[in-house]
């Protein structure tokens, strides 16, 4: 989950991000020239900036369960001073948004909440604010409040979004194992599969469902498999694509895919989204689909007396 | 509740919420699929089209029902008159899928610049 | 009876149709002589059928598969029907990924569902 490895893609990605928090943020150069301004004022101040912050870090109860090591909290200053000499320098690149990415993955992984990471940003800014008040040029002085102040949304909104990654990440990890604990395909006749699909189809479980399938009606040498779709709560183009795929595949192995389940609902989302069926073999319910699947190999049902 | 949108988990979890929201506003079984289809359409849209985005669904008072806005940062889309034509495709199979949505929402409306992005609102009246 | 055997292409004569084995590859010298051995059997006449097993193919691209594909249409304008059998799970899942044109293809696992399939054919025909 953690990535640590600076690809090309990644570093385009970065520089792409850096455009876009530009504009978002609406930050000229003038501004970045403020910035560095501000930091004439502050950077020879820094370590007891540093100092201020974690008077008031100390007094948070989320405190001890990070520095309750004093080595570990030496440490972690060194590298704050960086990380703010860094901003003052304020170059708005690919570089800058991959550190801020870091920077906030290595917040997130050692657990420091988004609260908590924002009252911090907020400090911050105010120790900030206060030093460019009492020691930056006088002219000057709100407007370089102001740029300061848009880069600090920029850094904020960069550790926010690797935040909702992370949890993304760890949901999808979650989503996935709970889609690989899906329906086996089941030989229901000789010759007959059927594999009900419940809830939500995507690609990932598609194409899961797609490779049991191809291999269990090998192993069977199966000549109808029945997929019942009346758990799936909804077919969009995706999942008719994901569906049309598997009628193709089965057909090359001389089995008929039969989709079955389909209520009068979807069907008629179906319609809407100008889906067409075709020669896809659909029924309503799991009965029909049964009946067909029987005639189609040979068996005829008949009622005992 | 308007919610980022950049992979399947993220999907699975606005129609839910989707669910949610069309239940408390009273919406029939059908009518509840076809705004959770909407949604889902817009979803992969936005991911296929634009990596990420962002959808909000929202109960609407007078009248009642409900509303999905969905936003993205992406591509846009060049020509909205040739993507809202059924069967027009420029990045795969079945198309963007607007015009299915357009016929199964009451209100459809799409605002999208190339180079800029796109954002489609429609609603669902109960 | 076999008629000929060269390493890569074995063709036989069974139940009035004509089963080609591919041995080894679709590639285009194995395309050639399957078209060489099948098709010249089909213009000596009395052919029912022909049916191409790949069971022994653990990859078919897309190229090959085309190639495939016309020497059995070719055979089909020459009026005999034809079928495939033995693709492969792996063979298949690639062949949809890469979604080949499969209209109006005969598919089958076996060679004995391969002729079944043959005899509906000639029998549907007729």
């Amino acid at each position: 989950m953690l990535n640590t490895v600076q690809s090309d893609t990644v570093s385009t990605t970065d520089a792409r991000q850096a455009e876009i928090l530009r504009s978002r943020y609406e930050i000229t150069d003038g501004d970045l020239e403020r910035v560095r301004v501000a930091g004439t004022a502050v950077i020879p101040q820094l370590s007891s900036v540093v100092a201020d912050f974690y008077v008031w870090l100390e007094s948070r109860p989320e405190f001890p369960l990070f520095f309750s090591d004093p080595d570990n909290l030496a440490r972690v200053q060194g590298l704050q001073s960086g990380v703010w000499m860094t901003f003052f320098g304020a170059d708005l690149s690919a570089d800058y948004v991959g550190e801020r990415r870091r920077i906030g993955q290595i917040h997130a992984n050692i657990g420091v909440s988004l609260s908590l990471y924002l009252a911090g940003m907020e400090q911050w800014l105010q120790l900030f604010v206060s030093r460019v008040n009492s020691d930056a040029p006088g002219a000057d002085r709100n407007a370089i409040v102001a740029a300061v102040t848009k880069m600090m949304y920029v850094d904020v909104d960069i550790v926010i979004n690797t935040y909702l990654e992370n949890t993304n990440a760890v949901l999808s990890a979650q989503s996935d194992s709970l889609m690989r604990m899906s329906t086996p395909v089941t030989s229901i006749w000789d010759r007959i599969l059927m594999l009900p699909i419940v809830g939500l189809i995507d690609s990932k479980r598609a194409k899961d469902i797609m490779s049991s399938m191809l291999r269990k009606i090998a192993d069977t040498q199966s000549r109808i498999v029945i997929v019942d779709i009346s758990g799936v709560a909804i077919v969009d183009t995706a999942v008719a694509n994901h569906l049309l795929k598997m009628t193709r595949a089965t057909r090359l192995m001389g089995c008929e895919c039969i989709i079955s389940g389909l209520s009068p609902e979807i069907a008629e989302t179906i319609v809407d989204l100008g889906i067409d069926v075709g020669d896809i073999r659909t029924t309503a319910n799991l009965r029909d689909a049964l009946k067909y699947a029987f005639e189609a190999v040979g068996i005829s049902l008949k009622e005992m007396p | 509740m308007r919610l980022r949108v950049a992979t399947d988990a993220d999907l699975s979890r606005l129609l839910f919420l989707t669910h949610g929201s069309c239940a408390r506003v009273g919406l029939s079984r059908g009518q509840t699929i076809q705004v959770a289809t909407a949604v889902s359409e817009l979803g992969h849209n936005i991911m296929k089209y634009a990596g990420s985005g962002f959808i909000q669904v929202r109960a609407l008072a007078d009248p009642v029902g409900v509303e999905i806005i969905a936003d993205d940062t992406g591509p846009g889309i060049e020509n909205c008159d040739d993507a809202l034509r059924d069967h027009f495709s420029t990045g795969g199979t079945l198309g963007l899928g607007l015009p299915g949505v357009r016929r199964m929402m009451d209100s459809f409306e799409i605002d999208s610049r190339p180079g800029v992005g796109t954002r489609v609102a429609a609603r669902k009246y109960l | 009876m076999m008629l000929q055997n060269d390493a890569r292409v074995t063709v036989v004569r069974t139940r009035g149709r004509l089963l080609a084995t591919v041995q080894s590859d679709l590639s285009g010298a194995v395309l050639t002589e399957l078209k060489r051995q099948l098709l010249g059997s089909l213009a000596e006449g009395d052919c029912a059928g022909i049916v191409v097993d790949v069971s022994a193919l653990d990859l078919i691209d897309g190229h090959e598969f085309k190639g495939l594909r016309s020497v059995l249409s070719i055979a089909g304008v020459m009026g005999c029907p034809a079928a495939i059998c033995g693709l492969s799970p792996g063979v298949v899942s690639s062949l949809i990924d890469l979604d080949v044109d499969i209209r109006r293809l005969v598919a089958t696992l076996s060679v004995d569902d391969a002729m079944a399939s043959l005899d509906h054919l000639s029998a549907a025909a007729s």
